[in-house]
C-alpha cells in the first residue's frame, strides 16, 4: 500500500538524510531527496510527491519562502507540506501555518518511527 | 505731566538697564553676555540722556550737553552690536581684524564727538523744544555705524538664519526682529537732526520691544528654559513699571510705591530662583530619562539578540541530538540489523560526527559563558611557544571537507621566511582562528576566495583573513564582537553561527594581549585582522598595526 506513496524530503545534512531515507524506505515509502530548495521546487513540480517534508534552514535560503512558493503555485499547492526542522520558535511556527503547512514537527522531539506514523496519518487524512 | 513719548524713552532706558544687568549677572564669564551688557549700557546711556533732553524745556546750554552725551551713547551702539552679533554667531575670532578696526574707528568718532562739527547744537522741531543738530562729521558716523556695522551685522544674521536649524534658527530670528525694531525705530530720530520733519520719531515705541526680544534671544540661547525667561522678563517688566511709577510720585505715595517696588523685586528674585531650581532639576530628570531610555534600548537589543541566540543555539544543539536520538532509536527497534554492514557503519559514523559536533557547540557555549564571568587571560602555566603558521595550516585542514564541498579557494600567504613563535594557549588560539576561518567560509559564496596572510610588524605578528563574501553593514561593525550579535544580513542568511564566535575571538586575542579588528564592505567582503605581540608581556599599540603586504 505504502509503496505507492511518494515523499519528498528536503534536507541537506547527510546524516539525517541517511536516517530518514533508510527508515521511510524500510516502511515501504518511496523517498525523493532534495538537498537544496531549487531542487525541492523542481521535484515537487515534476515528481508530484504525496507529501513534502521541508527543513527550514538550508544553505543561504529560508524554507518559509519555498513553502510560500509551493503554496502559491497551483501545480504544487495541493501537496501537504510538513515542516520538519529543529528550529522551534512560535513566530516561525505561526508563519509556517499561515503559509499553509499541514504540520510542524521538531526533529529532536520525535524518533524516525514516530515520524513515519505521523506522516501515515496525514496521508490517510488527505486521501 | 509727562507725555507718552517721554515715558516710552524712559521705559526703553529702564529696560536696557534691567536686561543688560540680567544678562551680565547670569553669566559674567561669557563674552556674549559681557557684550550684551555693554550694548545695553550704550543703549541705556543713549536713552537716559534722550529722556533728560526731553525733560529739558528751557535751558539750551543744558540741552546741548544732553544732546552731546546722547550721541556719545549712540557712537558705541553699532560696534558693541556688531561685536555681540559676531560672538552670537561664533564669528568673533574669525573676524578679529574687523572687530579691532571697528573699535578703533569708534574711538575716533568718540574723540570727534567733542568737536563742534559732530553735533553743532540743538534746535526745536515738531513739538520738541530741543533736538540735536547734526554737524558735517555726523553723516560719516551714520555711514560707518549704521550702514557698515549694523548693516553688515544684519547681513551676517540673515545669512546665518538661512543656514541654521532648530533652536538656533529661532534665536537668530528673534535677534533679527529685535534689531530691526531697535535700529529701525532709532533711525527715525536722524532726519530730525537734519531738520527734516517728514516722519515724527515714533520709532521709540518699536525700540521698547528691542531689549525684550534681544534679551529673550540671549536668555534662551543659554538653554534656559522658556519658563524661566518668561518669568524673568515679566518680573523685570512689572518691577520697571513700578519703579517708574514710584519715581513719578512724591511724598508718602513715593515711599509706599517704592516700598512696593522693593517688595516686588525681592519676590521676583525668590520666584526666579525657585523656577530656575525647578527647571534645573527638570533638565536633570530629562537627561536622566534620556540615558535610561538609551540604556533600555541597549538592553532590549541585547535581549532580542539573546533570544535569537537561544533559538539558534537550541537549533544547533537539537540537530546532533536528533541524529543521535534517531540512530539509537533505530538501533533499539532493530532497524539497523536489517542493513548491510557498510550502511550500518555509516550510521555509526553519523553518531560519531554528531557527538563531536555536539561537543564543539557545548564547548563554544561554555567558553563564552566562562569568558563572560571573568576576563580571560592567557595562563602562564598552560602557555607554550606556538608556531602560528603551523597552527593556521592545521586549522585550515580541519575545514578541508567543507572547503571542498563549497568550492571555496583558501590561500595562505606568508610575507617573511621565519616567523617568531608566539607564547600562548594553543587550544584557545586555534579556536579563535577556527571561528574566523569558519566565518569566512560561511559568508563567502561558493567559488569564493579566502586569503589568509601572516606577516610581522614591529613586535607583533599580524594575521589577516580576507574573504570576498557578503560583507557587513558599516553601522553594525562596532557591535559584532559583542556576545550574541550577528550581522543583520548574516541573520537573514542562516548559517551555523551561534553568535558567540567573534566574542570568543576577541576574548582569546585580548587574553593574549593582542588585538582584533576588521574592515568590511557590503557585498565585497570582510577582512579580519589579528595582532599578537611576540613578547606577550608588552602591551601593544593598535595604531601601529598597518598591514602593508
Amino acid at each position: 500500500m505504502t509503496n505507492n506513496i511518494k515523499i519528498l524530503l528536503v534536507e541537506d545534512d547527510p546524516d539525517q538524510i541517511l536516517i530518514y531515507q533508510s527508515k521511510f524506505e524500510l516502511e515501504g515509502f518511496f523517498l525523493i531527496v532534495a538537498d537544496n530548495y531549487k531542487d525541492a521546487i523542481k521535484f515537487a513540480l515534476y515528481d508530484k510527491p504525496d507529501l513534502i517534508m521541508l527543513d527550514l534552514l538550508l544553505g543561504n535560503e529560508n524554507g518559509l519562502d519555498v513553502l510560500d512558493e509551493l503554496k502559491k503555485n497551483s501545480k504544487t499547492s495541493k501537496i501537504p507540506v510538513v515542516v520538519f526542522t529543529n528550529f522551534d520558535t512560535e513566530e516561525t511556527k505561526d508563519k509556517a501555518f499561515k503559509l499553509g503547512a499541514i504540520d510542524y514537527i521538531v526533529k529532536a522531539q520525535v524518533t524516525p518511527s514516530e515520524i513515519v506514523k505521523k506522516v501515515r496519518m496525514i496521508i490517510e487524512k488527505f486521501k | 505731566m509727562l507725555d507718552i513719548y517721554t515715558w516710552s524713552v524712559l521705559i526703553v532706558a529702564v529696560f536696557f538697564t534691567v536686561f543688560g544687568s540680567f544678562s551680565y549677572l547670569r553669566n559674567r564669564k561669557e563674552l556674549m553676555n559681557k557684550l550684551f551688557a555693554l550694548l545695553s549700557l550704550a543703549f541705556a546711556m543713549w536713552s537716559y540722556t534722550w529722556f533728560a533732553l526731553l525733560l529739558t524745556r528751557e535751558n539750551e546750554q543744558i540741552a546741548f550737553l544732553w544732546a552731546r552725551l546722547l550721541n556719545i551713547g549712540a557712537i558705541f551702539i553699532p560696534i558693541f552690536y556688531f561685536h555681540w552679533v559676531l560672538s552670537l554667531l561664533d564669528l568673533h575670532k574669525k573676524k578679529k581684524i574687523l572687530v579691532i578696526s571697528g573699535y578703533l574707528v569708534t574711538l575716533l568718532f568718540f574723540v570727534l564727538s567733542f568737536s563742534d562739527k559732530y553735533v553743532t547744537g540743538v534746535h526745536s522741531i515738531l513739538s520738541f523744544p530741543f533736538w540735536p543738530t547734526a554737524g558735517p562729521l555726523y553723516k560719516w558716523f551714520l555711514i560707518f555705524g549704521y550702514l557698515c556695522m549694523v548693516g553688515y551685522s544684519l547681513y551676517l544674521l540673515f545669512k546665518a538664519f538661512n543656514k541654521s536649524e532648530g533652536e538656533k534658527k529661532y534665536q537668530i530670528g528673534y535677534v533679527i526682529i529685535g534689531s530691526l525694531m531697535g535700529f529701525g525705530g532709532g533711525a527715525m530720530n536722524f532726519p530730525l537732526m537734519y531738520n527734516i520733519d517728514i516722519i515724527p520719531p515714533f520709532g521709540v515705541f518699536a525700540i521698547i520691544a528691542c531689549p525684550l526680544i534681544l534679551s529673550y534671544a540671549v536668555i534662551k540661547y543659554h538653554l534656559m528654559n522658556t519658563k524661566v525667561a518668561t518669568v524673568e522678563i515679566l518680573s523685570a517688566l512689572i518691577s520697571a513699571v513700578l519703579l517708574v511709577d514710584a519715581l513719578l510720585s512724591s511724598g508718602t505715595e513715593f515711599y509706599l510705591k517704592f516700598g512696593l517696588f522693593i517688595g516686588v523685586v525681592i519676590f521676583s528674585i525668590i520666584l526666579i530662583h525657585s523656577v530656575l531650581k525647578e527647571t534645573r532639576s527638570r533638565e536633570k530628570i530629562i537627561k536622566l530619562a534620556k540615558s535610561l531610555k538609551k540604556a533600555n534600548i541597549e538592553l532590549q537589543k541585547l535581549d532580542k539578540a539573546k533570544s535569537e541566540f537561544i533559538s539558534i543555539a537550541s537549533h544547533q544543539l537539537r540537530t546532533p541530538v536528533s541524529v543521535i536520538k534517531g540512530i539509537t532509536s533505530m538501533m533499539i527497534e532493530g532497524d539497523l540489523e536489517k542493513f548491510p554492514i557498510e550502511k550500518k557503519n555509516r550510521f555509526i559514523e553519523g553518531l560519531w560526527n554528531k557527538s563531536c559536533k555536539l561537543e564543539n557547540i557545548i564547548n563554544d557555549i561554555l567558553n563564552a559563558t566562562e569568558m563572560t564571568n571573568f576576563k580571560y587571560r592567557v595562563k602562564k602555566e598552560k602557555a607554550e611557544l606556538i608556531d602560528l603558521e603551523e597552527l593556521i595550516k592545521k586549522t585550515i585542514s580541519d575545514f578541508q571537507s567543507i572547503i571542498k564541498k563549497k568550492g571555496v579557494d583558501v590561500i595562505l600567504k606568508k610575507s617573511i621566511k621565519s616567523l617568531p613563535r608566539i607564547n600562548g594557549q594553543k587550544q584557545y588560539l586555534q579556536e579563535a582562528f577556527s571561528n574566523l576561518i569558519d566565518n569566512a567560509i560561511k559568508y563567502t559564496s561558493s567559488k569564493g576566495k579566502i586569503v589568509i596572510s601572516i606577516t610581522k610588524k614591529e613586535n607583533n605578528v599580524i594575521i589577516s583573513i580576507e574573504d570576498n563574501g557578503i560583507g557587513i553593514p558599516k553601522e553594525e561593525i562596532p557591535g559584532l564582537f559583542i556576545k550574541f550579535i550577528r550581522g543583520s544580513n548574516a541573520r537573514e542568511m542562516y548559517t551555523d553561527g551561534s553568535g558567540l564566535g567573534l566574542f570568543i575571538v576577541r576574548e582569546v586575542i585580548e587574553g593574549h594581549y593582542g588585538k582584533v579588528w576588521m574592515e568590511s564592505e557590503l557585498n565585497k567582503g570582510t577582512t579580519f585582522f589579528i595582532s599578537l605581540p611576540i613578547h606577550s608581556s608588552k602591551k601593544i599599540n593598535v595604531k601601529n598595526h598597518i598591514i602593508n603586504d
